[in-house]
């Protein structure tokens, strides 16, 4: 009996399924707020144990000389100086990090040169912020392990003799790429820029886009001992409450290594990381992202990465452009019609001309067969593996064409689907139908707009040329109803992934066709956000 | 646990039961006891989809007299642990009904398709789709069946008008009406066909979100599937004759084979074909997970899914042995229970009587 109950629990019959669910599940549908009708903080925002600045300089440079390594980091700069000529106060920024000029124009300069503080003024650190140093972003600050914190975020700590806490003020002043072209997301037609390594930048082309008094930006650690923060956007009172405690509980959960890039922050927060198709959306686009935002979704920025992931995310996002909106009704239904033709041809075009070609010959005309049977006659490779091999050689090519820079990767690109194709026909290696069966789902393939969901494309097409060598029609329908019900229950953050659609959610949004522009004011149903924002 | 259904939209639910529904009544049709007095199909099928609805629609009604949830739960309140064996008999008429679905498209893939091929793999490939589909669980059936249902509808149907080149109104002769017997026996068997669809409904009803979905669920099923098998009889009707359609296996795949021959549509007849096998697997999975459900909260009350895997395994194995043993014991059994399984309609409806009767001298006893 023991050894049954292992094996069904190694199996994980019986498990409950305790999955985050944001729409109606047979528990009801979960309510805008907590269960308790109270807006939480969220999980993730409990305080650590606080280490208190003491009144003492000395004591406190010695502390952060220990905390920050300063002995072997020399980047770490202690500048001591007379606050009003009078008092000892000590500077703590980061080399590189923090604007040098902006530190000695405003707080060196300033704090020499002001005059004493009046008596029975207070706290001199209120009164350094009041009269001193001209900055528009700075506070008093009683917890070293947040002036650690700011220190190596770039800002600058000042810490005044006898004073409990130190003065910290935003000297920000790192390099970073100013705001350029989208590269992995082009339109023709709508709003060029694209998010850039600085998380500070970004919320601002964010906040630039959406000016509504219910925009929140809360910034927290990522979770990774690299320190990079996140800021999770959404629109307070419209997205789901219970949407936002999920994505900050499952941040708050990470405790890893290293997060760098969005990328890796989107696998450490979603579960089932063997699924090919993301569970967030990845946009290099602040007006993509902001329309998103005002939908009811949540986006998640990460310092350093200048992309977005917003979340939660169904097929039908990843099959749409920030364009589509920007074109007319007819063009825009147009485009988008042959973007799902394009992939659909992408994704069964090969596996349906193996299955035909291998097993139902009857299917394909005469003069088809006869074509298809030439071009085949000196190859020596079976067809299936033929297709698989050209499939792999497409992916090379189009993988090299896009690690190699500029102009040349688009050489590259020509010269291995013109010439190499050319040759591996003269070489009896591939017959020519087949490249063109290859071309066109290649063509189809870069009709996928996002680049994810088009190396998803890529894993489901040669599973399908595979079902379809081994049993023709009926392998490649059985794998096509098997990655459909697949499909049909994956979900992201709660939300089923081929939503709208299936399950029907009362939306007014199109799916395929681009509808009426007047009716993208009401937000898709299956963010379940509320309208009004009240 | 994945005794927890999950909830489905009406739109899901019609589409998984009309697509389970109209397989069943339309490729199911034993055709030398159903074509030998002719063709009354296309009266037989929306008056056997009527009588089960009916049936359906009074048991719906006492579940909600009774507060019962589903078909479980009713006939737990009426007869007590003993319950289980009306659960026992509607579980193994859904596997038969998901069994002789699999098993015509099986043999219907290797006459017509695979003709070299061996049985035995036609019938793991036909099984794959199904046995999946319900493994993952009701939500999924619903939703594939919202995905691909519709879909294939409509290509049924255009395939159906695609043939109307070769219809001639004289071959329906003779007409129904003038023997009443062949007519009520017919029905009665297509209302044997029609009502597992339903049982299955009825048994996963605490997903449908309420009575009156249910309701609607099963009345627009029964509606699409009366409509689809009367729509293809008829056209069958008009393009062959009672006397060769007894004679024939499967006078669908033939209409499209040989009546349009000479068009360009002609080399897509294996395609439908594959086409009506996706609504098939939609039919066979609702069918499994049903019957999985039921025989899981029957005996069980554990998950579903090891239920599904067994019953899947089974089916594939008895349409292997009923294949490659030609007249065995399977076969003499599954023609037994062709004919007689609209028994299951009057089984169904007494506990749902005595529910009734049950409730109405309560409330008699009250006043």
């Amino acid at each position: 009996m023991k050894a049954l109950n292992k094996l069904i629990a190694s199996a994980r019959f019986g498990t409950p399924d305790d999955g985050f669910e944001l729409l109606e599940t047979e528990k009801g549908t979960p309510n805008f707020f907590n269960e308790a009708g109270e807006k939480s903080q969220g999980p993730g925002t409990e305080e650590k144990k606080e280490e208190k600045v003491c009144g003492s300089v000395a004591g406190n440079e010695a502390a952060l000389r220990h905390a920050l390594r300063a002995d072997i980091n020399p980047d770490v700069i202690f500048r001591h100086f007379s606050l009003c000529g009078t008092v000892e106060a000590l500077a703590v920024y980061m080399n590189g990090m923090s604007s040098a000029s902006q530190i000695s124009d405003f707080i060196l300069r300033d704090g020499m040169r002001a005059k004493p503080p009046p008596e029975n003024t207070g706290s001199i650190a209120r009164y350094a912020i009041e009269n001193v140093f001209c900055f528009g972003e700075s506070k008093e600050e009683a917890d070293l392990t947040k002036v650690k914190k700011a220190v190596i975020d770039g800002l600058c700590a000042v810490f005044i003799e006898g004073s409990p806490s130190a003065v910290i003020m935003d000297t920000r002043g790192y390099e970073h790429r100013a705001a350029e072209d989208a590269q992995s997301e082009k339109v023709v037609r709508g709003p060029q820029e694209g998010f850039v390594e600085n998380i500070r930048s970004n919320i601002t082309l964010l906040r630039r886009i959406i000016r509504t008094d219910d925009l929140v930006v809360e910034q927290r650690p990522s979770g990774g001992e690299n320190g990079l923060n996140v800021a999770i956007v959404y629109r307070e009172g419209v997205t789901n409450e219970a949407l936002v405690n999920e994505v900050k509980q499952r941040i708050a959960l990470l405790d890893t290594r290293t997060i760098i890039n969005s990328g890796t922050l989107e696998q450490l927060t979603e579960k089932g990381s063997l699924a090919p198709f993301p569970r967030v959306l990845a946009t290099e686009r602040p007006d993509r992202t902001a329309s998103l935002i005002m939908e009811g979704r949540v986006a998640v920025l990460l310092d350093g990465s200048p992309f977005a992931n917003v979340m939660p995310t169904t097929l039908f996002t990843l099959m749409s452009t920030s364009e589509d909106s920007a074109m007319r009704r007819p063009q825009g239904s147009t485009i988008r019609i042959v973007r799902f033709i394009g992939a659909v041809i992408s994704v069964i075009l090969p596996a349906y001309f193996i299955a035909l070609a291998l097993h139902h010959q009857g299917l394909l005309s005469t003069e088809v067969l006869i074509t298809v049977v030439s071009s085949r006659k000196m190859v020596f490779v079976p067809l299936g593996a033929e297709m698989i091999f050209l499939l792999i050689v497409f992916q090379l090519v189009r993988e090299a064409g896009m690690r190699v820079p500029g102009n040349i990767g688009q050489a590259i690109g020509i010269i291995g689907g013109l010439i190499l194709g050319q040759a591996a026909v003269s070489a009896n290696l591939a017959s020519s139908v087949l490249l063109i069966v290859v071309a066109l789902t290649g063509l189809g393939n870069f009709c996928i707009p996002d680049y994810s969901t088009q190396l998803a494309a890529a894993f489901i097409r040669v599973s399908f040329v595979i079902a379809a060598w081994l049993a023709g029609l009926l392998g490649l329908f059985s794998a096509v109803l098997v990655m459909l019900s697949w499909m049909a229950m994956q979900k992201s953050y709660g939300v089923p992934f081929l939503a709208p659609f299936s399950p029907k959610a009362n939306s007014k949004r199109p799916m395929i066709l681009r509808g009426d522009v007047t009716m993208h004011k009401r937000g898709d149903d299956i963010m379940n956000a509320r309208e009004d924002g009240k | 646990m994945k005794l927890a259904l999950g909830r489905i939209g009406s739109q899901e639910a019609v589409s998984a039961a009309a697509a389970a529904m109209s397989v069943s009544a339309i490729f199911t049709i034993d055709s030398a006891r159903e074509y030998s007095e002719g063709n009354l199909a296309y009266v037989t099928i929306p008056l056997g989809a009527a009588a089960a609805l009916g049936a359906f629609l009074f048991i719906v009604f006492a579940m909600k007299r009774s507060g019962a949830n589903d078909l479980t739960g009713l006939c737990e309140a009426m007869l007590g642990k003993a319950a289980v064996f009306p659960a026992i008999i509607a579980a193994a008429l859904l596997v038969f009904s998901a069994w002789e679905l699999m098993f015509r498209f099986a043999v219907m893939l290797n006459t017509f398709v695979y003709r070299s091929s061996k049985f035995a793999p036609v019938v793991v490939w036909v099984t794959l789709c199904p046995a999946i589909i319900a493994f993952m669980g009701f939500e999924c059936v619903g939703r594939v069946g919202k995905i691909v249902g519709a879909a294939s509808g409509v290509l049924f149907l255009l395939g159906l008008a695609g043939a109307s080149g070769g219809f001639e109104a004289y071959r329906l002769y003779p007409i129904p009406v003038s023997e009443v017997a062949p007519v009520i026996s017919n029905s009665l068997e297509a209302s044997g066909r029609c009502f597992p669809a339903l049982l299955a409904l009825l048994a996963a009803a605490p997903a449908m979100q309420g009575n009156r979905r249910l309701r609607l669920a099963g009345v627009l099923a029964a509606a699409i599937a009366a409509f689809l098998g009367a729509a293809s009889q008829l056209c069958i009707g008009m393009a062959y004759t009672g006397e060769d359609l007894s004679k024939m296996y499967m006078p669908l795949f033939r209409l499209n084979m040989v009546l349009i021959k000479e068009s360009y549509w002609f080399r897509l007849d294996k395609l439908s074909l594959f086409l009506w096998l996706t609504a098939s697997a939609i039919g066979a999975a609702l069918y499994i997970y049903a019957a999985s459900l039921m025989i899981t909260r029957s005996i069980t009350r554990y998950d579903v899914r090891p239920a599904v895997v067994s019953s899947c395994a089974v089916l594939a194995l008895a349409a292997v042995i009923a294949q490659t043993s030609g007249e065995s014991g399977v076969e003499a059994a599954a023609e037994l229970v062709r004919r007689y399984s609209w028994l299951a309609l009057p089984l169904f409806m007494l506990p749902a009587l005595a529910s009734l009767i049950k409730g109405r001298k309560t409330e008699n006893e009250k006043a």
